[in-house]
């Protein structure tokens, strides 16, 4: 078939308007792509990012425990300065308890725990004297030092806080292994991508106060810390939450597209479909077409078109994406999925086929005559 | 120069019934027909009598309700799809009175239909294409699109992509009928050139000057071949 003329006819004939849906379809599947990983990853990152956002004439005001940890070794003291310093009503506050403190052991003893990255994990091999180093994703896994041995065997679990988080031990370090300041890792736990200052303190607002004036008021209380000072906590506290709601606006708008976008480009492809020319397949019958090189037609004709509109939409598509990914604090890679892409990807196409049966249908029902007569 | 000699189309008894509802029409009743190589036919009659019914059927574009048609001593009733589609790609072309071009088209690509189907070599398809538009004075117009061109400019390309398969049968359904008196003669004569090259013309037509071109005119009323 002569896809080349089949594409130059959807795009100069009547048809271009369905090549104009069908690239809407096409933005509309990358929306969702985007908007759903965008949802997600939102879900993930948000509780991390310092945040400030108005919620009706409820504030949320929350920082995290890294910010209070380092700027003032008592965060939960400058919150409650806050609390007893604005005439704000404020809701509870919480403090979990830190990792770093050290993992719970069955004699009610301490030991350091290290928690390394999986760049860490690429760089040095860790030396084992005993069990695997490989931890392996979403499992909760520790790598325990040389001297644990004596108390631990291999997929024994330790605890490691108070919350009860108990954590498999995949294998013993090689005695005396030294990673970072010569200092031995003996009694010492590794885990891997464990936040150490997974924290939270929150303190809820509910004022009909401006943004400026409550973040004034806070500044004001929280200035005599000396390191928290003005600038520093409106880049902690406010900048990169607008990031966060940039983000959120992104992703609101991204998903606004999926629901038109997929409706219509649903439409698209069953417009396209149906209203091929019985006349011309009659004609292309006539002429010695086979049936199957019909079915061909239409499949290639939907499938060509919308590629097309995938290869057109594809920079808009990643400016997108990228934008989101920005404003997330993320990396390209992270933000896209390309399982997601495959997926929806597929799904269109089957429903592609679905809608030409009953076009097939009626192209094996008729004959050659029955549809040129058919002025369609 | 094949006169005479092999019988190319043979109906038995061929019957077409159309039923709409409660309406059933009798298109063609009992039609006997043979009609041999190289003959120029005329079929005649008044609107309504069956003649198109009859050139859809020996075109194979449409089935007979009864009765058997014969191609080249070939019983059609057995064919299964694939053969028939070659057989309508290779033996029996057709030329419709509303040229049925595809508009989208150009020339070229209009004519090559019947060869996309075959599976030729774009370089074969190339060579062929050009020299049946020779033959009808359609060069100068090869990359045009088909919408542009006039009534008589269209048969000539309709003429051209019956040809271009090497049908030995050619069937044309009224061919003149969408044009002016003098474009009308320069179709016949072309389509008298080609039965002289030795094709099979089976030709319906209202037109007594069509029918005074062929050297057999057949007559249908009410579906009964009234006059041979």
């Amino acid at each position: 078939m002569n896809l080349r003329k089949d594409i130059k006819r959807a795009i100069f004939k009547k048809k271009f308007i369905y090549l104009l849906l069908c690239i809407q379809f096409c933005i509309s599947i990358t929306s969702a792509l985007v908007g759903y990983a965008a949802w997600e990853r939102h879900n993930k990152y948000k509780i991390i990012n310092n945040s400030f956002t108005k919620l009706s004439d409820t504030y949320e005001f929350t920082i995290s425990n890294d910010d209070i940890y380092n700027l003032t070794k008592s965060g939960e003291k400058i919150l409650k300065e806050i609390k007893a310093k604005t005439n704000y009503i404020l809701g509870t506050y919480k403090v979990e308890e830190k990792a770093e403190s050290g993992p719970y052991i069955k004699e009610d003893r301490y030991f350091t725990m290290i928690s390394i990255s999986s760049e860490f994990d690429k760089i040095y091999k860790l030396n084992l004297s005993e069990g695997k180093g490989n931890f392996q994703d979403g499992k909760k896994q520790v790598i325990a030092g040389y001297n644990l041995k004596e108390k631990y065997k291999l997929r024994d679990k330790v605890k490691v806080n108070s919350q009860g988080d108990e954590y498999e031990i995949i294998g013993f370090l090689a005695k005396d292994s030294v990673f970072i300041d010569n200092k031995s890792f003996n009694d010492t736990l590794v885990i891997k991508d464990y936040n150490l200052y997974n924290v939270f303190g929150h303190i809820y607002i509910q004022t009909k106060d401006d943004y400026k004036t409550v973040k004034n008021k806070i500044i004001k209380v929280t200035e005599k810390y000396g390191t928290l000072q003005f600038n520093k906590v409106d880049r902690l506290l406010f900048k990169e939450d607008l990031q966060a709601k940039e983000a959120l606006r992104d992703n609101l708008i991204l998903s606004i597209g999926i629901i038109i976008f997929s409706f219509s480009m649903f439409l698209c492809s069953l417009i396209i479909i149906i209203n091929q020319s019985k006349r011309d397949f009659g004609i292309r019958i006539a002429y010695g077409a086979k049936k199957i090189n019909l079915y061909c037609y239409i499949i290639g004709q939907v499938i060509f078109v919308y590629l097309v509109s995938m290869i057109l939409m594809c920079i808009p598509y990643f400016i997108a994406t990228k934008n989101c990914a920005n404003n997330m604090g993320m990396s390209f890679s992270d933000y896209f999925n390309i399982k997601y892409f495959g997926v929806i990807n597929l799904v269109i196409i089957s429903l592609i086929f679905v809608i030409s049966i009953p076009v097939m249908i009626k192209i094996h029902n008729l004959t050659p005559a029955d549809l040129i007569r058919n002025k369609e | 120069m094949f006169k005479g000699v092999i019988i190319i189309l043979k109906l038995n008894n061929i019957s077409k019934v159309f039923v709409e509802g409660y309406n059933v029409t009798n298109a063609l009743k009992d039609v006997n027909l043979t009609i041999e190589k190289g003959e120029m036919v005329s079929v005649m009659g008044p609107s309504g009598s069956g003649k198109s019914t009859l050139l859809n059927i020996i075109g194979l574009m449409d089935k007979p309700s009864y009765g058997e048609l014969y191609i080249n001593d070939e019983l059609i009733k057995n064919f299964k799809p694939d053969k028939l589609a070659r057989l309508r790609n290779k033996t029996v072309s057709f030329i419709f009175q509303e040229y049925n071009l595809l508009e989208c088209y150009n020339v070229y690509e209009n004519v090559e239909i019947p060869l996309r189907y075959r599976g030729m070599k774009v370089k074969q398809r190339k060579a062929l294409i050009e020299e049946a538009l020779k033959k009808l004075y359609m060069m100068d117009k090869i990359y045009s699109n088909v919408a542009k061109l006039s009534g008589g400019q269209k048969q000539r390309v309709a003429i051209a992509r019956a040809l271009v398969s090497g049908a030995e049968i050619i069937i044309a359904d009224e061919p003149t009928g969408a044009l002016d008196q003098e474009t009308g003669k320069e179709i016949m004569n072309l389509l008298r050139q080609l039965n002289k090259e030795g094709k099979t013309i089976i030709i319906v037509t209202h037109d007594p000057n069509v029918a005074a071109c062929c050297e057999r005119n057949i007559k249908i009323i009410d579906g009964v071949v009234y006059e041979d």
